[in-house]
């Protein structure tokens, strides 16, 4: 458990769509999380879980159908529309897709510039300072400035996305997938330097994605979440070593490791992942579980913390 | 220095924009054609002297030749020079009015797009109605009630035309509202004004450029066509269209060709090069293009 | 079981002619493929190893790609590149099929699942059409399909993402191909739906004796699946070698570079090493090695002359000047 100040207190998060008709897609159904100053909390599940709505809604960039968000103790729910854009400097994302997250028609001086623009911070001289500055911590010659997005890589503009989000000075981070796009080798660039913001700077992150390794190798936290809930949340090496919860026993036996003499006993997983829009019953996960009880049928579980901190939603843990 | 450098960023890419325009061949033939048409048009009659109103006695339908270069029509006027003046007209129409239909309709598109919900339902409303009038009748109506002139005529066309804009810009806005940095753009904190001028607009222009060359080359037409029927500019005021007018009677379109081919060619020339420009255009503008 | 070749390429190169000049994708790549055998070709964007299955099935062309005089193309013997597109038609889906990144587009919407397979069976077998259908059903039992008989009717809107794979991997081996290109096969899905499908198409290589050919960026997917491994780099196979070869004794800069770059979920590491750089421009001619950039342990010998590929002790080959002492010989340039 981190000893740092809570930065942000996520409390019974609900986010529902309106789907055909009559049906509501459950999103997110009810997830609380902490997130400390200088941490890095990674969310892992996988298509359908809910985790890029729950990274949104956070930012308040799609209004909770419910919940409350505390941001150093402040519930930003509250907060008129102006309010909320004043905070958006201390909040930022970097999105998945490098191809599309910059405007094509502003260079990369002037889209990295941007959040300086809106919120008038400095002089026009001190904010093309502060750019030229960003950039040349994300990688970036002087030169390379006043081009296009196009005329750069994947893994250079999602360089270029990151100098956005950092010149605000932020304090949190939500990433949404932010290297799987990319090629391997450009990924861990990208890795290696947020990695480094984090350390140097003290942004915390909120580092959502599919890929267990790489959330491994940044987070001090995981949450894992299944259709709209979250299922365990515990430090990354305990999760690792003593996953409690049977869908993150599973999720972490599939992924095939990069060396062909390690042989991992696969949990295997049955059945077909339910649709979002009717998901089960009870434990959302019973039709896929092979430990599953009359119980698990027909009651939800409560998401209870042990006494180290690793937390789980499960009737058998 | 820091101009120095802003100037930098707008010349790269209008320079990346008019190597692409260049390599457009089409396009460029095109406009070099037009651009000599204008400058024809506009500075020709300040060299030489010109007039298209005065009638040379006993010179009533005198083909080609001598002095006259295109001839003269049935009342002896300078065919050469009336569609030197007819063009100033016809071009001014089509040009303004299409600039005056976009003024409309863009913004309109925008709003439509970006607010959806009700501030949608209001201006396609609109659109609908518009559209579903006979742009004919409404614009013979109207010339009916405010006096043909060029000035209505360029009015009537303008305040029509904006519907077709408001269409396209809205189903672009629609899928540009969708792309990331539009996202990024109000999680940094953008306004929605912001939003939609810096980063959904610039990405929807493209469709407008080509909208508004097909829209000039169609009010070009439109203004020929009412003039042809005599609702448009009035005569003695000459413009193509009414210039094709005299195509009319069996033996002018017969024996007196002079009088009306030459705007009828230069009519055609005009719309299919200013299409072909559009095109360009088009291509140029999006970075994404590979020409 | 006597393992037969089934594939044999030389020296293929294909090449993309863009306003920038020509593009090599592929540039000289050669291998084999045996009954049974699973290749994992890895590389990463750029690497031409997507044009390279593209070029085997002739599919190429249709994007602009030329495949160049010289190349070879051997499918049981047969020489592929001079045939006809008739001819290549027939062979495409009955001796060698492909399977492709993104299921939820590779069918087509407007028609059922039964519809499409049956289409395909009927094409290349002599089956009527009630003879296809039930033969294609027969087939998404094999792969594990829950209740066919209902899938069959259904359109690809209905089928999730792996479900809509394994149709795919169905239709690809129903009219029994003795080789089977996977481009990115498990890309688009998510892991655990991953581990499914890779497991069968283990089980379907060990049922059939089908070779398969399997593309992929994913080191953790080619360690657990192929037998041997090809990485591309730029257009060119730069090491070729066994898996265990591959990852435990990786000799070219790129695959050490690659290996080390790959976060790994049973070590914990520090910093991960990241391969500095960008792949070239490969429109313009490049001297030497077209690693050489790139790479951190480039002699002089590199900006001069590509190297060729070297044979080593093992089987393992390696395109590296540093491996040039201890060749066996030099392979067939």
């Amino acid at each position: 458990m981190s000893d740092e100040k809570v930065l942000l207190q996520a409390n019974h998060i609900k986010k529902y769509f309106q789907g055909q008709g009559r049906n509501v897609v459950k999103a997110v159904d009810d997830v609380s999380l902490t997130l400390h100053q200088g941490e890095t909390l990674g969310l892992v599940g996988e298509s359908g879980c809910g985790k890029s709505t729950l990274g949104r809604t956070l930012l308040r960039l799609l209004e909770p159908t419910e919940g409350e968000i505390l941001y150093n103790g402040q519930n930003l729910i509250g907060l008129s529309r102006k309010e909320m854009r004043l905070m958006r400097q201390n909040m930022q994302m970097i999105f998945q897709n490098p191809y599309s997250s910059l405007n094509p028609r502003m260079t990369v001086l002037e889209s990295v510039r941007a959040p300086l623009d809106i919120f008038k911070i400095g002089t026009k001289e001190e904010r093309f300072e502060k750019c030229r500055e960003m950039l040349k911590y994300v990688g970036f010659e002087e030169y390379q400035i006043y081009r296009y997005p196009h005329e750069f890589s994947g893994g250079q503009r999602q360089r270029i996305v990151i100098a956005r989000a950092l010149i605000s000075s932020p304090n949190f981070i939500v990433c949404d997938e932010p290297v799987s796009a990319l090629d391997v080798s450009v990924r861990a660039q990208v890795l290696n330097l947020m990695r480094d913001i984090n350390k140097q700077r003290g942004v915390a992150y909120l580092f959502i994605s599919h890929d267990l390794s790489v959330v491994k190798h940044v987070s001090d936290r995981i949450a894992v979440m299944y259709l709209g809930n979250m299922v365990e949340l515990a430090e990354c090496e305990e999760l690792y070593r003593n996953p409690k919860h049977p869908y993150t026993q599973a999720l972490l036996s599939s992924i095939p490791i990069p060396d062909p003499d390690v042989k991992v006993d696969r949990v295997p997983l049955e059945g077909d992942l339910p649709s979002p829009m009717n998901p089960p019953e009870g434990c959302r996960f019973h039709t896929r579980c092979k430990y599953a009880t009359e119980r698990c049928r027909k009651e939800r579980p409560e998401f209870k913390f042990d006494a180290n901190g690793h937390g789980v939603a499960c009737h058998l843990c | 220095m820091k101009t120095e450098k802003n100037n930098k960023t707008r010349n790269v890419f209008i320079k990346d924009a008019v190597g692409r325009f260049v390599r457009h061949k089409v396009a460029m033939v095109s406009l070099c054609i037009l651009v000599f048409e204008i400058l024809v048009i506009v500075f020709l009659p300040l060299i030489i002297k010109l007039d298209p109103y005065s009638s040379y006695p006993g010179q009533f339908g005198v083909a080609p030749g001598g002095q006259f270069i295109f001839g003269t029509d049935d009342v002896g006027r300078d065919v050469f020079a009336r569609i030197i003046y007819g063009g100033r007209v016809s071009l001014s129409v089509g040009f303004i009015s299409a600039i005056i239909s976009a003024c409309i309709g863009v913004p309109l598109g925008l709003l439509a797009g970006f607010y959806r919900g009700v501030i949608r339902g209001i201006i396609m409303r609109l659109v609908d109605i518009f559209m579903s009038f006979p742009a004919l009748v409404i614009q013979l109506v109207l010339v009916m009630v405010l006096g043909a002139s060029e000035r209505t005529l360029t009015l009537v066309l303008g305040l029509l035309g904006w519907t077709s804009y408001t269409r396209l810009v809205y189903s672009k806005v629609l899928s540009v509202k969708e792309e990331i940095y539009v996202e990024a753009a109000k999680s940094t904190g953008a306004t929605d004004f912001t939003q939609m001028v810096k980063y959904i607009l610039p990405n929807s222009l493209a469709p407008v450029f080509v909208t508004f060359s097909f829209a000039v080359a169609g009010n070009i037409l439109a203004e020929s066509g009412l003039s042809f029927l005599g609702l448009g500019v009035q005569l003695p005021t000459p413009t193509w269209g009414n210039m094709i007018r005299d195509a009319q009677t069996v033996s002018t379109l017969m024996y007196r060709p002079w009088m009306w081919i030459p705007a009828g060619v230069v009519l055609v020339i005009t719309v299919v090069c200013i299409n072909f420009v559009g095109d360009g255009l088009r291509a140029a503008l999006d970075p994404k293009i590979k020409i | 079981m006597e393992d037969t070749v089934l594939l044999k390429v030389d020296h293929l190169r294909t090449f993309f002619k863009t306003k920038t000049g020509v593009l090599p994708a592929v540039n000289g790549v050669s291998f084999t493929l045996k009954s049974g055998e699973i290749l994992g070709v890895v590389g990463e964007s750029g690497c031409g190893k997507s044009v390279m299955s593209m070029s085997i099935l002739k599919l190429i062309e249709k994007y602009g790609g030329k495949v160049q005089e010289g190349s070879s193309i051997e499918l049981q013997g047969r020489q592929v590149l001079g045939l006809s597109e008739k001819v290549m038609c027939n062979l495409r889906g009955k001796e060698i099929a492909m399977i492709s990144q993104d299921p939820m587009t590779s069918l087509n919407p407007v028609f059922t699942v039964e519809y499409q397979m049956v289409e395909m069976i009927c094409r290349h077998t002599e089956m009527t059409k009630k003879e296809a259908s039930a033969h294609a059903l027969f087939w998404l039992k094999k792969v594990g399909i829950p209740e066919p008989e209902k899938r069959l009717k259904e359109y690809p809107h209905q089928l999730s993402g792996g479900m809509c794979q394994r149709v795919i991997i169905a239709m690809a081996l129903s009219c029994d191909p003795k080789v089977l290109i996977a481009d990115e096969p498990t890309t688009a899905l998510d892991v655990t739906v991953q581990a499914q499908i890779l497991d069968l198409l283990r089980k379907l290589r060990d049922d059939v004796n089908a070779a398969i050919i399997l593309v992929t960026h994913d080191m953790g997917v080619v360690a657990s699946m192929a037998d041997n491994i090809m990485v591309m780099y730029a257009g060119r196979a730069v090491e070729c070698g066994t898996t265990h070869q591959i990852f435990k004794a990786p000799k070219h800069p790129y695959t050490q570079g690659l290996l080390a770059s790959v976060p790994r979920m049973d070590k914990q590491e520090d910093k991960l090493y990241a391969i500095p750089g960008n792949v070239p421009n490969l429109t313009q001619k490049i001297e030497g090695c077209v690693f050489r950039e790139r790479c951190d342990q480039c002699v002089g010998k590199c900006a001069k002359e590509a190297p060729p590929q070297f044979l080593l002790d093992g089987g393992q080959k390696v395109r590296c000047w540093l491996y040039e002492q201890e060749a066996k010989e030099i392979c067939d340039e």
